[in-house]
């Protein structure tokens, strides 16, 4: 477990009034925690929640449990939560786990934020 | 200033010794012409001559010897039996007794004469010596010249430094044991004794006083000194306060001994001026000025310091020392230091280098600065009181007080304690290697064996450690160092705690006794020992837990499935205690046999723990009803009543042979890579998914069939197979399906050489579990036994299929 994920980053950000999630590079067991804290630190008046899955390379059963923790959390507020869809790779976790009708997928950030 | 002296009659000690040999050559010659006059008869001119030998002894001798001279003389005349006339006896009579009365005259008036000029001599030397005198020290040298032996045949000098008296010169005359000068030199304080300097300084007084042997016995450090002393057979002493600007400034003292003289109060008196003299002379050079107030406060200061402060004279005589340094070099007092020599003062301690090598009175920088040096630095040495064994390390510093020539007037020693910061240096260093060694390992004995390897010899000269066998008896698990030690030596049993827990026992020893800092030292290795042990033996076991776990999770063997060769792939992610989520089983349902492959997201304990709650409530479940979608659902339930979001990717699959030689697979999955159906050289995903498991309450896994033809083989697997790393990408589903076309074979073999695939490409640790579970449908599947279905003996053949299942010797059966 020592090694690091190669070339990870997570990128948070304020868009209007949502709080934007970027993580780039290979979403895992090792990263996970990263995008979890960038989550987490969202201001509480935010009207929205934004993950953008589009700078990811990989993601893995860690990633797909944070995307629906983080659902369920925002399920009992008023914040919104949006997904920015993710490349084919990515995309094919969410349609194996058949999470993606089950998840508010939008193509890229403006329609996550439109929305 | 007031004097006091025993009644005596008036005799000046500067006056000629008694008996001189003047005075016998006197007597002799009257003796002598008295002869001669017998023998030469009538010669009036004999007799006439006894009048010159009190003339001439009366030139050198004291009055009262002349006196007997004379006395000898007439009676020389008057007893010698004249053969002259009365007239002639009659005139030689008067001309000896004129002569005599003459003489004697002259003695008394000589020797008064005598006295004075002596007593004006001294005063003269004196200024003389104040004048020309280079420093306080060669005055003072100087003073004792004049001093002894006119006014006695011992003299010292004491001067009153940071208020504390300082004897700084003591003089013998010629004829005295030169041994007397250093019990002189180191006399005892005689504070609260009048008849002393001490006494002197106190009220101010001059005092000529008879030594007895009370006053010796007080004054001597030693019987030695003290016979020293008592073999001057001392007669008189002056003892005379040293004042000048109008306050005592010491004391001058002057005795006499071999030469059998005695001081007179006139002596006294004139000791008392000259002491003005000397004292101011004193003054001038400094040596007492050189205390102002604000020095004397600083010397209060010095004497309370926790630094041990010493003074040396240029001679390397100890002439001051701080109460620290008294302390510190472990003597009574002051005094006892001052009057002990430093050579002797040494001996008391055995004095070693940073490097073990000996240092002796001469390396120490003080007498190195002495002896030349001209800045020797300081110097670090490990201290043992011969007396007690005791250890400490001494940091010695030294700088010279020096004259405006640069000459060396005193040097100045600060000794520092330092073994604190040696000891805990040397502690520091110890726990730092010991955390070391006890880190370089996981395995608990290597970490004991590197740890001893640090305690010996730095710390003990054998150390060992025990713990206790699956029984409990202590073994000896480690050891270094000479091992006879550990049952003659001094030793020390340090338990190994963790916690409240005793884990065992760390066997120190060595020679010397244990000091409470190294015993404290090794307890504070011994918990940090505990420690490591505890956490290398947790860390094992919470391995050998989660592994056990994890092999709990799966079938040992696959059990024999009727018409069907089956072979697995496992293999778990390789660190350490990270055992992963993957899962399967093929067990026996009530319609038919059953297949399961899971995945729980995660790794560690938890996910292990999961994976095995995961396995058995999809296997209770399909055991049960025999319904793939319930099974899987039932586990969704069961994961949505767990804390921290478990999820559950699972293929439930139920194998069942048809009458027309085909077989059905019924699946269902949550969220699972599909499985692969391969027939000859195709490859293709089959099933429908369903979302995963544990995500969302109250989901629903329709099952999906799939018809197999003898020949065709079933492959589920997980996606650590697609995920697994390689240079540049992952292995993925398209290097999959090329591996499961081109490779042939039984299942086992099928697999083997995907395995050889796998490893091929890989680059850097496994990150997550792989597993791959092929299932060749050979046809001619018999249907389920019948008596299986039955819901009411499901707990039993469950039971019965795991002892099976356990007894089963083949990974895989064809």
């Amino acid at each position: 477990m020592s090694t690091p994920s190669p070339a990870f980053g997570v990128r948070a950000r304020a868009v209007e009034r949502a709080h934007v999630v970027a993580p780039v590079g290979e979403l895992d067991l090792l990263s996970v925690e990263e995008v979890r804290a960038a989550l987490a630190e969202r201001p509480e008046d935010c009207d929205a929640v934004v993950l953008d899955l589009s700078g990811l390379t990989f993601a893995d059963t860690s990633g797909m449990r944070l995307v629906i923790e983080t659902l369920q959390d925002l399920r009992q507020s008023t914040t919104r939560f949006a997904l920015v869809r993710g490349r084919p790779d990515v995309q094919r976790l969410f349609a194996m786990a058949r999470m993606e009708d089950r998840l508010p997928f939008f193509d890229d950030l403006d329609g996550a934020l439109a929305a | 200033m007031t004097s006091t002296a025993p009644s005596r009659p008036e005799r000046s000690a500067l006056a000629p010794a008694p008996f001189s040999r003047a005075v016998w050559a006197g007597l002799a010659a009257v003796l002598a012409l008295g002869v001669l006059e017998v023998v030469a008869g009538e010669e009036v001119l004999v007799a006439a001559l006894l009048v010159l030998p009190p003339l001439v002894v009366a030139l050198t001798a004291r009055w009262g010897d002349t006196l007997l001279v004379a006395a000898l003389a007439l009676a020389v005349v008057l007893v010698v039996p004249l053969l002259g006339d009365a007239i002639q006896m009659t005139v030689a009579l008067v001309l000896v007794l004129a002569g005599g009365i003459v003489a004697v005259a002259v003695a008394v008036l000589r020797a008064g004469t005598a006295a004075q000029l002596e007593r004006f001599r001294l005063l003269v030397g004196v200024a003389d010596a104040a004048d020309r005198a280079d420093g306080h020290e060669a005055l003072v040298e100087a003073v004792l010249d004049l001093l002894v032996p006119s006014l006695g045949d011992v003299a010292t000098i004491d001067v009153v430094l940071g208020g504390r008296r300082n004897r700084v010169g003591a003089r013998v005359g010629p004829g005295v044991d030169p041994g007397v000068r250093g019990a002189m030199a180191h006399r005892r304080s005689l504070e609260g004794e009048p008849r002393s300097a001490e006494g002197s300084i106190a009220d101010d007084v001059a005092r000529l006083i008879e030594p007895d042997e009370a006053l010796i016995a007080a004054a001597a450090q030693t019987p030695e000194d003290a016979a020293l002393l008592r073999g001057l057979r001392m007669t008189t002493a002056v003892v005379v306060p040293l004042r000048a600007r109008g306050r005592v400034i010491g004391a001058l003292n002057a005795a006499y001994g071999p030469s059998r003289r005695r001081h007179t109060t006139g002596d006294l008196q004139f000791a008392e001026v000259l002491a003005g003299r000397v004292a101011l002379a004193l003054d001038n050079a400094g040596l007492t000025s050189e205390l102002t107030v604000a020095e004397e406060q600083f010397g209060v200061v010095v004497h309370t310091l926790a630094e041990a402060v010493t003074m040396n004279d240029v001679d390397g005589r100890l002439v001051y020392a701080n109460r620290a340094a008294v302390e510190l070099l472990g003597f009574a007092d002051l005094d006892e230091l001052l009057t002990t020599e430093p050579v002797d003062v040494m001996d008391r301690f055995a004095v070693y280098d940073e490097a073990g090598h000996p240092v002796g009175l001469a390396d120490l920088p003080s007498q190195r600065l002495l002896a030349g040096e001209p800045d020797p630095g300081p110097l670090l040495v490990r201290n043992v009181i011969r007396a007690t064994g005791e250890e400490r390390w001494l940091l010695h510093r030294c700088s010279a007080l020096r004259d405006s020539d640069g000459a060396i007037l005193r040097v100045v020693s600060v000794i520092e304690n330092v073994t604190e910061v040696k000891r805990a240096e040397r502690s520091q260093r110890l726990l730092a290697e010991s955390s070391e060694a006890l880190a370089g390992s996981m395995d608990h004995v290597e970490q004991l064996g590197a740890l001893v390897r640090v305690l010996v010899p730095a710390l003990a000269a054998a150390a060992a450690v025990d713990l206790p066998d699956e029984r409990g008896i202590p073994r000896r698990v480690t050891a270094a160092g000479e091992e006879a030690s550990l049952a003659s030596g001094d030793v020390l049993r340090i338990p190994l705690w963790a916690g409240a827990e005793e884990l065992g026992t760390l066997t120190l020893a060595r020679a010397e006794p244990w000091r409470r800092l190294d015993a404290e030292l090794a307890e504070e290795i011994g918990r940090r020992a505990g420690v490591a042990v505890y956490n290398a033996r947790s860390h094992a076991g919470r391995t050998a837990i989660a592994r056990a776990l994890q092999r709990g999770l799966l079938p040992p063997e696959l059990p024999e499935v009727p018409g069907w060769s089956t072979a697995v792939l496992y293999r778990p992610a390789g660190e350490f205690n990270e055992v992963g989520g993957d899962f399967y089983d093929v067990f026996e349902g009530p319609e038919g046999w059953m297949v399961v492959i899971g995945d729980v997201a995660g790794q560690g304990a938890e996910a292990a723990a999961q994976t095995s709650l995961a396995r058995f409530t999809v296997r209770t479940a399909a055991e049960l009803t025999g319904d793939v979608g319930l099974a899987v659902a039932r586990l969704n339930d069961t994961l949505r009543g767990q804390q921290g979001l478990p999820l559950c990717t699972v293929v439930c699959a139920e194998l069942r042979g048809r009458d027309d030689g085909a077989a059905v697979v019924t699946m269902a999955s949550a969220g699972h890579p599909p499985p692969l159906l391969v027939r000859g050289r195709s490859v293709a995903p089959v099933g429908d998914a369903g979302t995963i498991a544990g995500a969302f309450d109250d989901e629903r896994w329709p099952a999906a069939p799939v018809v197999l033809e003898p020949g065709d083989l079933l492959v589920l697997y997980t996606d650590g197979v697609l995920d697994a790393m390689g240079e540049d990408d992952r292995f993925g589903e398209r290097r999959l399906h090329e591996a499961l076309a081109r490779i042939e074979g039984t299942p086992g073999r099928r697999l083997d050489a995907l395995r050889a695939e796998l490893e091929a490409f890989e680059r850097g640790p496994q990150r997550d579990d792989t597993t791959v579970l092929v299932l060749e449908y050979r046809g001619g599947d018999q249907p389920a036994d019948a008596s299986r279905r039955a819901a009411s003996s499901m707990t039993a053949s469950r039971l019965q299929n795991a002892k099976r299942t356990s007894e089963r010797p083949a990974s895989s059966s064809s």
